[in-house]
């Protein structure tokens, strides 16, 4: 009955009554929220909190410790200052390191942002060609980078098929080192990362376009828009908080970097180890039976910090733009 | 239940665990071996071709030893040293373990295997000098050997006639020394520049010791492969890639690369294993067609490769674990083991053994039958004490040396300092 029904009635409608009426009813299994024990929340957080602590913050802690001692993998060793940050500082390995990640995360970062977005925005119709599309590009990501530093290990070595098309087009007369020379190697490494990251990406995208309002598309081909000035226009800043997404983790990824650099050089880091990256060398330092746990915990703090800034730096200009 | 009961019962429950454990450290070793033991066995990628062999071995040991079991476990070959890293961390190490003498050395130094020499003083003698050189160590105080000697790989040199006839060498006279090695890699860039390579494969340390250059002192306590005689031999592959006798992909390629070169067919020679023949046979029969076998070019010693056993000092049960792990090596199991497995026994009459004078005039048999004659008087050339980040940081700087970044000798001599730096930590 309802309230007005109950007022013709004559009925007296009482706040109790009313509040009565909107109490949950008590029955088997069910109970308010309001007799439920103060601490009933972490029963739900236990598991995963205790999954942080354990797998997250006591090794990161650890980690902190152990950069400051002299161990290795089976000697607990001594607590040595900051002399395990000098050594890594002095060590021309890590400054090479350094660089190619560096250099990794700058000429990614901008690639991983901008092209995925061009691919979302060109196979962004609802045809069965472009759900063709849509997949293939999606395969490499699905492949995984140990399969696609594989495939293109053979494509790029010596007698590979890239080098054999050169040649048999009569462009080159000696094979290209694409996987000897310290420069074309770490550019090969950085297109598998492309190849396989696109697609990835791309489907990211995908999502923020479809948020896009149609009617922004239509305004601005009114105003006499062309394709390049609506994706200027209308796509970038409609995808601009996915872009900054993208970006933060494109360039992390980028200069952590292991299995695609890995892969090319079959683990040994290039030749003379010039094209040794960050993550391979702390897990040269940090792994097997003669690990230097202690310094390859200060080379892991400092790239720590390294990404932290990096991370710093991407929102402190998102803020600024916002602004 | 009130609060008094639950602590009289956790207190009673405390009792006992601690009663238990206290039974347990009161149980010596011994009485444990004698009673129901099991002990762990640890071997590396060995149950997907030797399953039956094991099983029969650990059969025939369980039959002659009652109340031992061994628990086998077989391993993956890829991250092997980083398994038995993670395992000595957590001092979890199985009783009876495979692994190469390097891996003894650091797992000795840290206390993690036990002495052999100690356990079981009179065993030496059934191994060939060689190899028990391979595992004795010094210069951490308790000296001696940590492992049992076990299978050898070694290998001849490989050549491609094909290549060879091509390039106009005379197949019938390869090179047997480091001179006329040298001298028939000059002789093949007059003819063949561009179109084969002599080898694909850079000195590793042992082959220092091949060329007749001291690893290090007799102390044990320094390398010093940079000497001139060191330096001349890297001198010699600096002058092959000049000569465009080494491509720049053999420079810079990793171990199993070196082997596909030569499987490809562009490449002259290869120091390789006696399995490589199998592989070969399967997976490039046109060089194994045109293949010719020589001894391994050296300066006295046959280069030897070992796999050891080691026991965990860890183990509650070391009486037993030695027990298996001189039974796994003894002599008729060890030689059983290579007629299967195209290795190499390692105890001193393994290779009186009439299978390895046999020759049928099979390449096979050849090689094994020329191998087997200088496995008494080989050596393990590489260092144990010449861990991996040194094996890695010589492969680098001899790299950078060989396409003329650097000179030889700057490249032997961060090589020799970076690797007495880690051995004095």
């Amino acid at each position: 009955m309802s309230l007005a029904a109950n007022q013709k009635a004559g009925a007296r409608v009482t706040p109790a009554h009313d509040a009565d009426q909107h109490q949950p009813q008590k029955g088997k299994g069910s109970r308010s929220i309001s007799t439920m024990k103060p601490w009933s929340p972490w029963l739900f957080l236990i598991i995963p909190i205790i999954f942080t602590l354990v797998f997250t913050i006591y090794p990161f802690l650890n980690t902190i410790r152990l950069s400051f001692t002299n161990s290795t993998l089976l000697r607990t060793g001594k607590f040595v200052g900051l002399s395990q940050y000098s050594a890594v500082l002095a060590d021309t390995k890590v400054h090479t390191a350094l660089l190619n990640s560096t250099i990794y995360a700058l000429c990614m970062a901008p690639c991983m942002v901008i092209l995925p977005l061009i691919l979302a925005v060109l196979v962004n119709k609802k045809t069965k060609i472009m759900s063709f599309f849509r997949t293939a590009f999606y395969v490499p990501a699905v492949a995984g980078s140990v399969i696609s530093g594989l495939i293109w290990t053979n494509m790029m070595s010596a007698k590979g098929l890239v080098n054999a098309i050169f040649m048999g087009l009569k462009w080159i007369k000696e094979p290209i080192p694409f996987l000897q020379d310290r420069w074309l190697l770490l550019f090969s490494a950085m297109l598998v990362t492309i190849w396989g990251g696109l697609g990835y990406y791309m489907v990211i995208y995908l999502a923020a376009l479809a948020n896009i309002d149609d009617s922004l598309y239509e305004a601005a081909s009114i105003d006499g828009a062309g394709p390049v000035r609506q994706f200027i226009s209308v796509t970038m800043p409609g995808c601009r908080m996915t872009m900054v997404l993208i970006l933060l983790l494109s360039s992390i990824a980028a200069f952590r970097v292991f299995n695609e650099v890995y892969m090319l050089t079959g683990g040994t880091g290039g030749m003379g180890g010039k094209d040794v990256t960050m993550s391979m060398l702390i897990m040269r330092e940090g792994t097997g039976l003669t690990a230097r746990t202690g310094y390859a915990s200060a080379l892991s703090i400092i790239m720590f910090f390294i990404l932290g800034i990096i991370t710093s730096i991407e929102f402190y200009v998102q803020r600024k733009a916002d602004n | 239940m009130n609060t008094t009961r639950i602590t009289k019962l956790i207190a009673a429950c405390g009792a006992l665990a601690m009663m238990t454990g206290l039974a347990s450290c009161g149980s010596s070793d011994k009485s444990a071996d004698k009673e129901n033991s099991t002990i762990s066995f640890q071997t590396k990628n060995l149950e997907s071709v030797y399953k039956d062999y094991f099983n029969g071995l650990i059969a025939k040991f369980e039959k002659q030893n009652p109340g031992i079991k061994v628990k086998w476990i077989d391993q993956p070959g890829d991250g092997y040293a980083n398994k038995l890293s993670t395992d000595a961390a957590a001092n979890q190490l199985p009783d009876v373990m495979d692994m190469m003498p390097k891996d003894a050395y650091i797992l000795a130094k840290s206390g993690a295997i036990d002495n052999v020499s100690k356990a079981n003083p009179d065993i030496e003698k059934e191994y060939t000098k060689g190899t028990w050189k391979s595992v004795t160590f010094k210069g951490f105080g308790d000296d001696g050997a940590y492992a049992y000697p076990w299978y050898l790989t070694l290998g001849p040199t490989f050549y491609n006639k094909k290549i060879l006839t091509e390039c106009g060498m005379d197949t019938a006279k390869l090179p047997d020394s480091w001179e006329s090695y040298f001298e028939a890699s000059h002789q093949m860039a007059a003819t063949c520049k561009g179109k084969y390579q002599w080898s694909a494969a850079l000195p590793t340390i042992g082959t220092f010791g091949e060329y007749g250059a001291e690893i290090m002192n007799k102390d044990q306590t320094k390398f010093t492969f940079n000497s001139p005689k060191g330096v001349e031999l890297v001198q010699h592959y600096v002058d092959m890639y000049k000569d465009g006798m080494m491509s720049k992909e053999a420079v810079a390629a990793s171990g199993s690369q070196t082997t596909d070169l030569f499987k490809q067919g562009s490449v002259a020679t290869r120091s390789g294993f006696m399995y490589d023949l199998k592989d070969f046979k399967q997976n490039a029969p046109e060089i194994y067609k045109n293949l010719a076998v020589a001894p391994a070019i050296t300066r006295g010693h046959q280069s030897l490769n070992a796999e050891v056993l080691a026991v965990s000092s860890q183990s509650k049960h070391k009486d037993a674990a030695h027990k298996f792990a001189a039974f796994v090596t003894n002599n008729t199991n060890q030689v059983d083991f290579a007629k299967s497995s195209q290795t190499f026994p390692s105890t001193a009459k393994g290779v009186d053994d009439p299978y390895f004078r046999k020759d049928d005039g099979s390449l096979e048999s050849k090689t094994l039958v020329m191998l087997a004659a200088n496995i008494k008087n080989g050596e393990v050339m590489d260092p144990p004490q010449f861990i991996q980040s040194d094996l890695d940081e010589l492969g680098e700087q001899l790299q950078q040396a060989v396409i003329g970044q650097i000179s030889a000798k700057q490249a032997l001599d961060t090589a020799v300092k970076d690797a007495n730096d880690r051995l004095a930590q």
